[in-house]
């Protein structure tokens, strides 16, 4: 049975070149094993299938700086000695240096001068605003790069244990594994490498390298193209990572619905793989069996445990972690700390989270955490600020320090990089020249070189401000407005936005971003609920940002170089940033958005009478643009569709950025409570007070589809509003009486939705012309006149929805966010508008729930006479363009 | 359980800190006497792999005791445990008199280094207990610090870390002689 490693390594390479294609990479590159070795140290043991370039043992036995040692070290963590039996995990990165062509545990230099490059083109770009975001492609480029590429970054997982040994002469063996591999969501070998390590620990014949080579060829044996393909499947990704509701989840993943299908472009769902592996699918997960494996060294039972993968991944580098236990409480001390940084120097930061009593697992974890609260190891470079790098070092040992002082040397390209270390050594923190946050994870006190320099203590006296927090929530907060009368009338946004008259930036405010995380800690909230906060405040920072002019600084400082993303950190510098938002497609869709919310608002408060005709029809003109603009752009392409729905899924009612100016207000005494009730009349599940828990709810409530149909519902027609308005009581009068008081929103808004049209939209002359010349061509604006216009955006608004509707999870939107009754409503429109539209057949597996689509003709026409009778009484002529749609 | 030294020696006042680096090969008791001082237990049965580090407490003086993994691969490494270190203490094992010269040399390496010139140095003869263990005098001697070290404190005793005789005293000499810092 004991065959020689050579056979076993030609067996596999034959059987791989018959059933991989060429290009197709293994599931994992390279496992190592390593031990504590009672004389010398920690030592790497083996590695297979081969050494890893530059990581060679020396003939002579020399320590050469990149050697194995550097390594095992990583993969004998400090202490472990200290928990017998108990696995503890390790994360390092290798990367590729092209010039040497041997991996290291830094970014190599990448040799070109950049920098330089980068500023000269961006001084060329005109400056407009958003003209300097990344092209998607850019950000998305992993997906792009050749193959070979690939093999630039490897991720190593490592298990380690104890196993107390009384034969040994100190008592202990200490053994370690780690896979190698390209792929992200390497946490998914946990189980299995944990397994083998058991294994490899505890039985006499079981640390032998014939383990170590089972274990590479166990892993390689499934073909994981599927999860590739669907990992790799961005756009859809984005929105899976955006769903905060797990039953519309599981619903995608039921196998008796056609929507995985539909993603992955397949017939069916095999039950195997393509090497004959059986593969299981539930919910989520996919799970791989080992069936065709024959192992050598390792027993059989081995075959039995699958492989699970979770398809939807919300971040970047999949973690277990929850944010709530210890990540929120961080970023809760650091944000207060970054909000003092002077950002117009040149701004970088290093920040080390040091934890001896945590597992080395929950420190990679939190390292990790962060890493995707900036989306690291999204796209092919981990960019952060100024275009600076940002190093991700998971679990970093002193023996490393010397590299690191290295690599951020005034000579480095890398000298102004950012990084995330996690350590679990106090002596970093007397190392103070290598870091400018030094976070005691134990004690959660956070360190700032700045005011703290060389202050060591092991000491953890210092309470953390925790406490603070009970004190915010149990201070009645008095915004006088609200109680008074239901947000009805004008006056309560205008005492509300007598928060803009607050004009000096304190660096001791809390932002935005500060404020949820106080409720979501509070709330003890997921971690799908956290990022839904995060991306919701993101963008509602954002849309804030586009909508004010530059502060004076940054203009000074910066002068045109400064991307979008740098002007937002700059801005609000509250750590968090998705970079997805700040590509060009889900900029323009957040404008034409925002616009339109903007734009309906206003609408709605106009008067009726014919008085108002002329206002009405300009507001109307607005929407129109609008509408046809998004209709279009989301038409071009499927990737503009999935920013779209990423984005409906995402989006706030940017109704807290009329209320307050997001960079300058201070929200600690601010009661989200208070401020989210008022947004009740766009939502009829916002209840009018809110609990902690329930302010994060309200706040992730989907917006977007509301807005839609709002105007479906409740402009034009009058007898329709009437009629339904007992159904949709979110969409009721309440929001009529609204007045926008932010006039840099206004502009903003304004802007956007004329600028496509006049070169210089912002001069104020241009667009009073524009609205003159309306105003002219249109003395007589009839009644008719708008209605006309009204029916023709509805019918761009019913084009625009069931094109999201023939997405597959564009129609779980649709279908999560609208009531029964708009669904009823929707339905008709679309047999009206779009009569070509096959009756039944909008995106099959959903008509089963769905009351949506009546199937009876009969009452469809009946319907549409009723409201059409009901739009006669109210003398207001149903002129629909073109007269064939009428059914 | 018995109360721990650092306990019975108690603190009296407001205390000072200072950080001790204690070194040596490996297995020369350090890690035991690091846990015999903190609670007075025996609780080696591993190497250690990486550091330790305790706080212990002796009359109004918080030493925060660093104990350093002494494996040939891990010596290159202490030099980065030097920052801010008071009182360097040198633990050898009294009856490895093969290893003794092995420890000599690792010793002078490190209190040669610029960052250690102001430290007092304290070296425990360990494992008095066992036979054939040579006698602090004689480790002295052998160390030659009365010739060598000329601007330095130091200080040998002898040691049994399995008992605890000699730790207390070893503390006490420093925390006398680094009264002033
Ligand atoms: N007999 C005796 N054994 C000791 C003494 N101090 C330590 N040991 C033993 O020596 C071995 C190594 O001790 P350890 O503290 O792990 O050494 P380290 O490598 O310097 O940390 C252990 O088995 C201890 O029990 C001592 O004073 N007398
Ligand atoms: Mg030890």
């Amino acid at each position: 049975m004991l065959l020689r490693p050579v056979t076993l390594k030609s067996e596999r390479q034959s059987r791989l070149s018959t059933k991989h294609s060429t290009t197709q990479q293994h599931n994992v590159e390279y496992i190592i094993s390593a031990e504590f070795d009672n004389i010398l140290g920690p030592i790497v043991k083996y590695q297979y299938p081969k050494t890893i370039p530059g990581f060679k043992f020396s003939s002579n036995g020399e320590l050469s700086p990149d050697g194995p040692q550097n390594i095992a070290s990583l993969m004998i963590p400090n202490n472990v000695e200290k928990v017998p039996g108990k696995s503890d995990f390790t994360t390092f990165i290798l990367y590729h240096n092209k010039y040497t062509q041997n991996y290291q545990l830094f970014p190599p230099p990448t040799y070109s001068n950049k920098a330089s490059e980068k500023s000269n083109v961006l001084a060329t770009v005109e400056r407009k605003r958003y003209s300097i975001v990344l092209e998607e492609e850019e950000l998305e480029s992993d997906l792009t790069k050749n193959k070979k590429d690939d093999l630039d970054t490897l991720f190593f997982f490592n298990v380690v244990n104890t196993k107390l040994d009384k034969t040994n002469d100190r008592g202990a063996i200490i053994r370690s594994l780690a896979i190698g591999t390209t792929l992200k969501n390497y946490i998914i070998f946990k189980p299995i490498l944990t397994m083998t390590l058991d294994y490899y620990m505890s039985s006499p014949r079981g640390a032998s390298l014939q383990t170590v080579i089972d274990l590479f060829n166990i892993i390689n044996s499934v073909d994981l193209s599927i999860v590739t393909k669907f990992n790799s499947n961005v756009g859809m990704q984005r929105i899976l990572g955006s769903i905060t509701n797990q039953k519309m989840i599981n619903r995608i993943f039921d196998p008796n619905e056609n929507i995985l299908k539909t993603i992955l472009k397949l017939n069916d769902l095999k039950p195997i793989d393509s090497f004959g592996n059986k593969i299981i699918f539930h919910e989520q997960l996919i799970s791989y069996y080992f069936t065709r494996f024959h192992p050598i060294a390792l027993p059989t039972y081995f075959k039995k445990i699958p492989l699970q993968i979770n398809l939807v991944k919300s971040d970047p580098i999949p973690i277990f972690t929850n944010y709530n236990s210890h990540i929120l409480k961080f970023l809760e001390q650091f944000i207060p700390l970054l909000m003092k940084t002077d950002m117009t120097k040149n701004y970088s930061w290093k920040l080390i989270i040091n934890s001896l009593h945590e597992t080395k697992d929950v420190l990679g974890d939190f390292v990790m955490s962060l890493a995707n609260f900036v989306r690291c190891f999204f796209g092919k470079d981990n960019k952060y600020y100024n275009g600076q790098y940002i190093l991700i070092f998971p679990y970093m040992d002193i023996s490393i320090v010397d590299k690191l002082r290295d690599f951020f040397s005034p000579i480095s390209e890398y000298s102004q990089a950012f990084a995330i270390i996690g350590t679990d050594n106090p002596i970093f923190q007397l190392h103070s020249d290598i870091w400018d946050y030094y976070y005691d994870l134990d004690g959660q006190i956070l360190y700032d070189s700045q005011t703290n320099p060389e202050k060591f203590t092991l000491r953890q006296e210092l309470k953390n401000s925790s406490t603070s927090l009970k004190k915010l929530f149990a201070k009645p907060y008095n915004l006088t407005t609200t109680n008074s009368n239901d947000g009805t009338s004008t006056g309560t946004f205008s005492n509300l936005s007598l928060h803009f008259k607050n004009n000096s930036i304190n660096s001791n405010r809390m932002g935005l971003m500060q404020k949820f995380i106080l409720y979501l800690m509070e709330g003890h909230h997921d971690n799908e609920t956290t990022l839904a906060v995060f991306k919701r405040v993101n963008l509602l920072q954002l849309v804030f940002l586009l909508n004010t002019p530059k502060l004076d600084s940054q203009v000074q400082q910066h002068e045109a170089e400064m991307t979008l993303q740098d002007e937002y950190l700059t801005t609000y510098k509250d750590f968090i940033i998705f970079p997805e938002f700040f590509v060009y497609s889900t900029l323009h869709l957040l404008h034409l958005i925002t616009s339109f919310e903007y734009n309906l608002n206003i609408l709605l408060g106009l008067g009726d009478g014919p008085a108002s005709n002329e206002k009405k029809y300009t507001q109307l003109t607005q929407i129109l643009d609008i509408v046809t603009e998004l209709n279009l752009f989301i038409s071009m392409n499927k990737s503009n569709l999935e920013s779209f729905i990423n984005l409906c899924f995402n989006y706030p009612s940017i109704e807290i950025c009329q209320m307050y100016d997001l960079k300058k207000q201070d929200f600690s005494n601010v009661n989200m409570s208070t401020v989210l009730s008022l947004q009740k009349h766009h939502n009829e599940n916002v209840k009018s007070v809110l609990n902690e828990v329930e302010v994060v709810d309200a706040f992730i409530k989907n917006f977007s589809i509301g807005l839609f149909t709002t105007f479906l519902t409740q402009v034009g027609g009058e007898s329709i509003e009437k009629k339904l308005s007992h159904i949709e009581p979110s969409l009721s009068t309440s929001s009529k009486g609204k007045i926008l008081r932010s006039k840099s929103l206004r502009r903003f808004l304004h802007m956007s939705t004329s600028e496509r049209r006049m070169s210089s939209s912002q001069s104020p002359t241009v667009n009073t012309l524009m609205e003159n010349k309306i105003t002219a061509s249109l003395k007589e604006t009839s009644s008719t006149v708008v209605e006309k216009r009204i029916q023709k955006i509805k019918q761009i608004i019913i084009k625009l929805l069931s094109k999201i509707e023939k997405h597959p999870l564009g129609a779980l939107l649709i279908e999560s966010d609208m009531s029964a009754k708009t669904k009823t409503i929707y339905g008709n429109l679309k047999m009206n508008f779009l009569p070509s539209t096959p009756i039944l057949k909008p995106s099959s597996s959903f008509s089963n729930e769905s009351p949506t689509l009546s199937p009876n003709r009969s009452e469809l026409l009946k319907e549409l006479n009723m409201i059409e009778e009901q739009q006669n009484k109210f003398n207001i002529h149903h002129n629909v363009g073109n007269s064939e749609n009428h059914v | 359980m018995g109360s721990s030294i650092s306990k019975t020696l108690g603190r009296l006042f407001g205390s000072t800190e200072m950080k001790i680096l204690m070194l040596g090969l490996d297995n020369a008791g350090k890690t035991t006497i690091l846990y015999k001082l903190k609670l007075n237990k025996i609780k080696t049965s591993t190497p250690t792999v990486g550091f330790n580090v305790e706080t212990v407490s002796y009359k109004n003086v918080k030493f925060n005791m660093w104990d350093v993994g002494g494996q040939e691969r891990l010596r290159p490494l202490w030099r980065h445990y030097f920052p801010a270190t008071t009182a360097l203490i040198f633990v050898i094992d009294s009856s490895d008199q093969e290893r003794l010269n092995e420890a000599k040399e690792e010793l002078y390496s490190i209190i040669s280094e610029k960052e250690m010139e102001k430290v007092v140095l304290l070296v425990w003869a360990n494992k008095q207990d066992l036979k054939g263990a040579m006698k602090p005098q004689d480790v002295s001697s052998f160390l030659e610090l009365d010739k060598n070290l000329k601007n330095q404190l130091w200080c040998v005793i002898g040691s049994n870390a399995l008992t605890g005789q000699g730790l207390v005293e070893g503390l006490s000499w420093i925390s006398n002689n680094t009264a002033k810092q």
